[in-house]
């Protein structure tokens, strides 16, 4: 069973998505749960559902469920944590744009340095990103 | 080997176009000359047949090379055709004007004038082709003798002159119309190709950021695990931090993009040329 200091992290980016688990388990010394897609998300289940932050790439690549898909799944299904997206794309690309105009979810550009992810994990943290966590 | 820009393909068909119709008409129009001709005493024939036949030679040169047209053939293509119409009209003129009953004269340089300004390839062939119709039509009436002058209408041979002009007009008109249309297309080209660079540029950006974070992360669990390698990592926060602003620079061409909806998701990996199936080059 998930507790609320989980995370989860959905990146289609092995090597990212391997080292994102790692530090998190390794530095902050919590659970991460990670996955590559929105099936491998719902797949994931209540395991997905119950964790205190999602952190969600926005592109998960060509003509597959995108990472605003996902964060669709988790609020129907009564995910009530924080989430947050992260993308290497530009602030004026249209699924960034439409990942802003969600309100309840926050859009942080890639790379985030630990200092910016130590504070996004923060279950305390205020809503809104410093200027620096804003896509490029 | 470089191919030719849209804009210059365009012309280059365009004059080609525009010699292939002078050519075509030339074959179709002078037989129809030569019909309309049949009780005219004296009228050979063979000068309009000659001209419709050099006409039909160079509709066949034309179309020969209509896959790759160039523009000195056209050129080349429209002045002979002209070159044979005004020798056939010439002749024709004579017997014409020889012959008893009304002739109003010139008609087919009247025409030909206009045409060339619709026609011409270049401003250059147009000013000769129409230099070439009203002047013949001048010279040759001074060939005819007194008795047969008198017989045409008033204003002649002036009149070709009044349709001169007009022919000059409707070709600089033409003319810079096609020209305003080739530089549209111009800088139409030119806002695709920046488009498809600054998408590019984008898309390589984009395409770094996830492998850096993967080293930003690592980073931190190295530093976590290895204290020791404190000097090192820093080296590697430093070489970083100048590759974020190396993407940073690339910024400036985010202005310059109007997404799309294929551009929602792109496949970054085949945009930047990284196509994954293929082994990565060894360092």
């Amino acid at each position: 069973m998930a507790h609320q200091s989980d995370v989860l992290f959905l990146d289609d980016d092995e090597d990212l998505r391997a080292t994102f688990t790692d530090l998190v388990r390794t530095v902050f010394e919590r659970e991460c749960h990670g996955c590559g897609s929105e099936h491998d998300l719902i797949a994931l289940g209540d395991r997905a559902l119950h964790c205190g932050v999602a952190i969600l790439d926005i592109n998960l690549g060509p003509q597959v469920p995108s990472g605003i898909d996902a964060y669709g799944w988790l609020r129907n299904h009564g995910f009530h944590g924080r989430i947050v997206f992260l993308t290497g794309h530009a602030a004026s690309h249209p699924l960034v744009v439409e990942a802003s105009r969600l309100g309840d979810a926050e859009v942080v550009g890639k790379p985030v340095s630990l200092d910016a992810l130590t504070s996004l994990l923060d279950d305390q943290a205020p809503p809104g990103m410093p200027a620096e966590h804003a896509p490029q | 080997m470089i191919p030719a820009p849209p804009h210059e393909i365009q012309q280059s068909h365009y004059r080609w176009r525009g010699a292939m119709i002078a050519c075509a008409l030339n074959a179709v129009g002078m037989p129809l000359d030569l019909a309309m001709a049949r009780g005219i005493p004296n009228m050979p024939a063979w000068p309009p047949l000659m001209s419709s036949a050099v006409g039909l030679v160079l509709v066949i040169v034309l179309f020969a090379g209509r896959r790759h047209p160039i523009t000195r053939l056209a050129t080349t293509a429209f002045v002979l055709n002209t070159a044979a119409i005004l020798v056939s009209l010439w002749i024709t003129s004579g017997a014409y004007a020889a012959a008893p009953g009304a002739w109003i004269p010139f008609q087919a340089n009247k025409l030909g004038a206009l045409a060339a300004g619709v026609l011409a390839p270049d401003l250059a062939t147009g000013l000769i082709a129409i230099a070439g119709f009203a002047g013949m039509a001048m010279v040759r009436y001074e060939t005819f003798s007194a008795a047969e002058q008198q017989r045409l209408p008033i204003g002649e041979p002036w009149v070709i002159v009044i349709y001169a002009i007009f022919a000059i007009a409707m070709l600089a008109y033409r003319l810079h119309s096609v020209a305003l249309a080739r530089r549209m297309l111009h800088i139409r080209t030119e806002s695709i190709a920046t488009q498809r660079m600054a998408k590019t540029f984008l898309a390589m950006r984009d395409f770094r950021n996830t492998p850096l974070q993967t080293i930003e992360l690592a980073i931190g669990i190295a530093r976590s695990r290895c204290p020791d390698l404190e000097p090192v990592l820093d080296r590697v926060d430093r070489a970083l931090d100048r590759l974020y602003r190396l993407n940073h620079a690339f910024s400036v061409y985010e202005s310059q993009i109007a997404w799309t909806e294929d551009d929602v998701s792109p496949d970054s990996t085949f945009l930047v040329g990284l196509d994954p199936s293929r082994p990565t080059p060894p360092p």
